[in-house]
């Protein structure tokens, strides 16, 4: 169970997070949406100890998190790292020793066939269309066999096979009794893939649950869709929640 | 894992991406060639005796003994050769020969020559002319022309000096001055790669996924230590090729232990120098997000090392165990580059000695607030961070 308790964090005069909290169990995928600025990003940089919370902490399996539970955990950031110059293989067989994986071919070489990176692993990441980057960055993400993985927009700049590649990866994991949590703008794909999804606006998390959930909460507050959908989508239960009161 | 078995990955990491460049095979040739060439210009322009190659016709064969005896005394060596007038026309065409004597006459040594007469071989043609006259001269006076040449030749000067000469000052500054040029580029370049290195992993981010499986020492170490690692290699093969370079062509005649003291201790001292200078640009480097932000960061560190080279030009060139020379040459900032300058005139042991203790303290202090600032820094992309709030405050 990944915990998110009471995140706070100030950046100058913009207070970027008040009071985000979250949790994510075993097996379960979770969709973070939220407008560009809202706090995504930065909630997961500090789960990952990319930034600092002002106050707040982050529990996996009841403990605070550190270093050598981070080790356990696959990353994707917002903004792609990989090193441009480095052939496929080596850069995942690199983050899998890191990652204290001592068979790091094999982890290396499961991951290229996974994703169907055969072709492309003895070449320059820098050589590969970007779209094939972003493969090869979730292949870093889960080259440790991570029992949570974070992920940073994981679909954007995808194309559809490879939108459905990385679709299959994710429940895969979570089937496997491991937790994802990622963002996403492409509420289609977050309403298909996740088991609960938050909704995040200036730093408050808003709405969060199911999406069943999310519609009872929007359509029992009163709020009556101008379409008059009998099953919003998530999309327009995402465009409701996030004009309300602004 | 271990700590150290991270710094090692890393480290190793490191050490590939850098060989597996282009840049990195011909900087390496580069320079090595460019350190042969140096010392192939110091064997062009005079480093050794001059060798004069000169022609004679059976005319005048008898004359090459002469010729053999006063270039020893102006120290110039003449290679001799007995040809036919027609084959000695065509050689010092060639340039094979530099000059063809085909006869005396009148008190002329007449002499063929391709454009003209190198200062050298004049002196010593002159001398053989003027000898010529003398001898004529004193055998028309009844006189013994030889017992007179012998006499002549017993005549010189007697010298006292006051102080012991140094007779190889001209090699020394040489040396001294392509130890300092080597040291002052290589650090230039080394710190140059490793704030480049910390500038590439920020800029993309990817020091993001790298902090979630390591502590940024074990980053910041590894990166060094590879980049270190990689262009040391390169400064030793640079300076034992100098070293044997230099020997083999006999430009340098000084005892073979100082030139190898002298480019055992430039070894040292970029050792020394590099670990200083590179954590603390990348320190500096981990301020900014990107590379063209680089230059501005690190120009403090860059302009440090410009100054200890003018330091070793002037100062130590002047007076190398001159109070300037001897106190600068153990100010951390510049001994790097100025220590092993004066390496080639002979330093005092315990000078080194101390240099290299206080250096080490310095690379300590060094490394401790570099690591502070790097582990602050590095994960605030966007606008460069300030110095003081990296070494306050936490991300």
């Amino acid at each position: 169970m990944l915990e998110i308790d009471r995140l706070h964090k100030r950046f100058g005069q913009r207070q970027a997070l008040s009071g985000v909290s979250l949790t994510v169990a075993p097996g379960e995928v979770y969709g973070f949406v939220g407008a560009n600025g809202a706090g995504k990003t930065t909630t997961m940089r500090i789960v990952m100890g990319a930034a600092e919370a002002d106050s707040g902490v982050v529990r996996w399996r009841g403990k605070p998190v550190d270093l050598a539970i981070r080790r356990t955990i696959g990353y994707m950031p917002e903004e792609r790292g990989l090193y441009p110059r480095m052939k496929v293989r080596a850069q995942l067989r690199y983050f899998a020793r890191l990652h204290g994986i001592g068979n790091d071919a094999a982890a290396a070489d499961e991951w290229i066939e996974r994703l169907n990176l055969e072709q492309y692993a003895d070449d320059d990441v820098i050589k590969l269309s970007l779209g094939n980057q972003q493969r090869v960055q979730l292949a870093t993400a889960l080259v440790h066999n991570p029992d949570l993985l974070v992920l940073d927009e994981p679909f954007s700049g995808l194309d559809p096979v490879a939108v459905d590649i990385m679709s299959e990866v994710l429940l895969e994991r979570a089937r496997t009794g491991n937790s994802v949590v990622f963002s996403s703008h492409q509420l289609d794909l977050v309403e298909r893939l996740c088991d609960r999804v938050g909704i995040i606006r200036d730093g408050v998390m808003v709405q969060q649950g199911t999406v069943t959930e999310l519609r009872e909460a929007v359509l029992g507050s009163g709020y009556v869709p101008e379409m008059k959908p009998v099953m919003p989508s998530l999309t327009e239960l995402f465009r409701d929640v996030v004009r309300q009161d602004s | 894992m271990n700590d150290l078995k991270t710094v090692g990955l890393i480290t190793e990491r490191e050490v590939k991406a850098r060989i597996q460049t282009k840049s990195f095979a011909i900087l390496t040739v580069l320079l090595i060639v460019a350190v042969l060439a140096i010392i192939g210009l110091f064997k062009l322009i005079g480093g050794g005796p001059t060798t004069v190659h000169v022609g004679l016709t059976s005319s005048t064969s008898s004359l090459g003994n002469q010729l053999t005896t006063i270039g020893q005394a102006a120290n110039i060596k003449v290679d001799l050769e007995t040809v036919t007038l027609a084959e000695g026309r065509s050689k010092v065409h060639s340039g094979d020969l530099d000059a063809l004597v085909t006869g005396t006459a009148d008190g002329k040594v007449q002499t063929i020559v391709d454009k003209e007469l190198s200062d050298s071989l004049r002196g010593i043609l002159t001398a053989i002319a003027q000898q010529q006259v003398l001898r004529t001269q004193i055998t028309d006076l009844g006189g013994k022309p030889n017992s007179v040449t012998e006499a002549v030749s017993k005549a010189g000067v007697a010298v006292t000096t006051l102080q012991k000469a140094d007779t190889h000052r001209g090699q020394r500054i040489g040396m001294s001055t392509v130890i300092g040029v080597l040291t002052y580029v290589m650090l230039m370049i080394a710190i140059q790669l490793t704030g480049q290195g910390v500038v590439e992993e920020k800029s993309n981010r990817i020091v993001e996924i790298l902090l979630a499986a390591v502590k940024p020492w074990q980053l910041l170490a590894g990166k060094v230590l590879g980049t270190g690692i990689v262009t040391i290699a390169q400064v030793i093969l640079i300076a034992a090729a100098g070293a044997i370079g230099a020997t083999a062509t006999g430009v340098l005649h000084l005892p073979s232990s100082l030139i190898g003291g002298a480019a055992a201790q430039a070894v040292l001292w970029f050792l020394l120098g590099y670990l200083f200078y590179a954590v603390l640009m990348a320190a500096a480097a981990s301020l900014v997000s990107r590379q063209e932000e680089l230059a501005a960061v690190g120009t403090p560190f860059t302009l440090l090392i410009v100054a200890s080279y003018l330091i070793g030009v002037t100062m130590v060139q002047a007076s190398p165990d001159g109070s300037a020379s001897t106190v600068l040459s153990m100010v951390p900032l510049f001994s790097p580059v100025v220590m092993p300058m004066r390496a080639a005139y002979g330093v005092p042991a315990w000078q080194v000695i101390l240099a290299v203790v206080i250096m080490l303290l310095a690379i300590a202090i060094a490394t401790v607030l570099a690591g502070k600032v790097y582990r602050n820094a590095v994960l605030r992309s966007g606008s460069r961070v300030r110095l003081r709030a990296a070494l306050k405050g936490s991300a």
